[in-house]
């Protein structure tokens, strides 16, 4: 595994990764704002990545966050510190985050801060139909998805995925919400639960891989792609890594590469991880990740520190065209002063 | 023309269905429970037992906020086939969420009343001290309300911090203006508005208020208020020139009761300009039914017979 990692890795500093030089005097700041359910050993690790590239770091999750909207505009304050004033922010929230999520990223769009992911994918890919709707739209392989209200008119929805079919809560993650219904029995019985409950059905046609319990997610870092095969534990027809299994390195097939970036761009987002599976031979999205786990396990710190090199790219660029701007313009207003004075 | 109204009860559509038919709309109700979104290779669909939804011109759509993870992915099929909606793409979004609807208003440049929005009741105490009593406190379980209530000062705001026992999401806490609300209904440019004074005392329900006519200031910031949220029809709460809420949902019973006035008329209008503005889709059936309608107010109809 480690030569492929190296050779991901060469890949990555051959490429226009890291072409440009940057000054590395640079004074730049960095927020992460973590979800209520953060996970302690990446967060950990995402600060001390961050501590090496940017010269002010700050951690905080959503919940500590102060939102303050006034006739001034809306501001993000934690311990009195005003948040938006940071070069980057990467929001890492997921769906339990949802009530302040949104206000939080809606300032964040307003702010002149760097942010890998917005506000629009947040509540796309917290939402399994809805994906699926935005990603086969243009054209990205996909599962043949089905959303509906009620267990009544179900009966549509069948039609179209037949059975078996995979019942999905639109707003479940690591695996959890979601059920492979093999007949009309077991679907009667699980649809009358799920709309006690009141939540809406998403249903897919279930894709019978080739290798079972098995995928692949691809980490989108801009233009750069880090895939992971994924195995599921044994007897689990899941391959989420949150409830076991294994991952390793793989070089991605164009059509890999092909569906995650075109995933990230129709979302919009600069970081994501796509979660592909292999439907007869082709490969099709099965799940975009807002705020996917590093596989720290598996992969170190490695898709961590891509990450953080990233971000550090971006603001640094975004600094250097601010600074052109200006310089820029300081030019052009004293050319104008001396066009004054040659006039007078 | 043809209108679809799209509700969950046939009572709340029926009053549209037929001020749509007055205007000469095609107008049918359609309850949105019978819907399917299906989404095939390149190819999304909204599928319904009854009816053929592309072959409407507009949708008229009148759901419950918490029915946003079914409603955003709904008009964001329309807005693809070019089907006009009285809700916009991401306004279910920031209805069924209130801390999100205030940090949206207020980023628009609408003028809310001062809000304070925090994930930790730790933080309830150190936020609270940046607006001054009364305020109205609100706590959050996922998005919905689990208590609302106005404290008058420190001691008070204690109890309500004590109170918690459960596990909250969040809470809100909004500067208190001490007026009375002035309810409106905003249908594209048209504003009208019930005013919740009774004499120098305020009521809290509806029908109990009086019709108003809100100033040009008032109109266009509800009017700015609903479209900022993504409505061209909606209802907008006001107090002294702030807005406090902005539903998809609008209840015009009350309102034409009291403003003695035939809303469903206005919406019918608004659906006619605004169709129009857009272009009426060619339907070869329709032409086909219009001329039989024709030819049976004329002396060939006794051909058609």
């Amino acid at each position: 595994m480690k030569s492929n990692i190296e050779k991901n890795l060469n890949t990555i500093n051959s490429g226009e990764f890291f072409l440009e030089q940057f000054d590395q005097e640079e004074n730049i700041s960095f927020l992460i704002i973590g979800s209520k359910r953060f996970k302690k050993s990446t967060v950990n690790s995402m600060i001390e990545e961050a501590k090496k590239n940017f010269s002010k770091v700050l951690f905080v999750t959503i919940d500590k966050i102060q939102i303050q909207t006034s006739d001034l505009g809306v501001g993000l304050f934690y311990k009195g510190k005003n948040l938006l004033e940071y070069d980057a922010i990467y929001p890492r929230f997921s769906s339990s985050d949802f009530l302040l999520g949104e206000a939080v990223l809606k300032a964040i769009e307003q702010s002149t801060a760097y942010c890998p992911v917005n506000l629009s994918a947040f509540q796309i890919t917290n939402h399994k139909f809805y994906t699926a709707q935005k990603l086969s739209r243009v054209g990205v392989p996909g599962v043949l998805s089905t959303l509906f209200i009620s267990p009544k008119y179900s009966k549509l929805a069948v039609k179209e995925t037949g059975f078996p079919f995979v019942m999905k809560l639109i707003s479940g993650f690591a695996g959890k919400g979601v059920v492979l219904v093999r007949d009309p029995n077991q679907m009667n019985s699980i649809l009358d639960a799920v709309h006690l409950f009141e939540e809406f059905i998403c249903t897919q046609q279930f894709v019978k891989s080739k290798k079972p319990g098995t995928d692949v997610r691809c980490y989108v870092i801009g233009d750069f792609i880090l895939s992971v095969k994924r195995t599921s534990v044994k007897g689990d027809w899941r391959s989420n890594l949150s409830r076991g299994g294994s991952a390793k390195l793989i070089n991605p097939t164009p059509a890999l590469l092909d569906a995650a970036k075109k995933s990230a761009k129709v979302l919009g987002v600069d970081l994501c991880a796509v979660d592909l599976m292999d439907k007869n031979g082709k490969w099709v999205v099965i799940e975009v990740n807002f705020m996917p786990g590093p596989f720290m396990k598996y992969l170190g710190n490695m898709v961590i520190q891509e990450w953080i090199k990233y971000i550090k790219r971006k603001v640094l660029i975004k600094k250097r065209k601010e600074k052109e701007l200006f310089e820029e313009k300081e030019i052009n207003d004293k050319s104008s002063d001396l066009n004054l004075i040659e006039n007078k | 023309m043809r209108v679809l109204i799209l509700a969950e009860k046939d009572s709340v559509a029926k009053p549209f269905v037929l001020a749509m038919k007055e205007k000469g709309i095609r107008a049918n109700y359609l309850q949105l429970l019978k819907i399917n979104l299906v989404s095939k290779h390149k190819n999304i669909q909204i599928k319904a037992v009854e009816e053929n939804i592309p072959n409407y011109d507009a949708v008229f759509l009148q759901a419950r906020t918490n029915l946003a993870p079914f409603i955003e992915p709904l008009i964001d099929i329309l807005e693809e086939q070019k089907i006009y909606c009285n809700a916009k793409k991401g306004s279910y979004y920031i209805a069924a969420n209130e801390p999100y609807r205030f940090v949206n208003l207020s980023v628009n440049g609408i003028k809310t009343p001062k809000t304070l929005l925090t994930g930790s009741i730790k933080n309830i105490e150190r936020v609270s001290k940046k607006i001054s009593y009364p305020l109205i406190v609100k706590s959050f379980i996922e998005k919905n309300v689990q208590q609302s209530i106005i404290v008058n000062n420190d001691i008070e705001l204690n109890n309500f911090v004590k109170s918690i026992k459960t596990k909250i999401d969040g809470f809100l806490l909004r500067e208190f203006i001490g007026d009375c609300v002035i309810s409106c209904v905003v249908i594209g440019e048209k504003v009208f508005a019930i005013d919740r004074r009774q004499g120098t005392k305020c009521v809290l329900e509806l029908e109990k208020g009086r019709s108003y006519t809100p100033t040009e200031n008032e109109k266009k910031l509800a009017i700015l208020a609903a479209n900022a949220c993504g409505l061209d029809i909606a209802r907008v709460d006001l107090i002294k020139g702030r807005v406090i809420s902005v539903e998809p949902e609008i209840n015009l019973g009350v309102f034409n009761k009291v403003c003695s006035e035939n809303l469903e008329k206005h919406v019918a209008n608004f659906f006619v300009d605004k169709v129009n503005s857009i272009g009426v889709k060619k339907n070869v059936g329709d032409d086909f039914v219009d001329i039989a309608n024709k030819l049976s107010k004329s002396i060939f109809s006794r051909f058609l017979k």
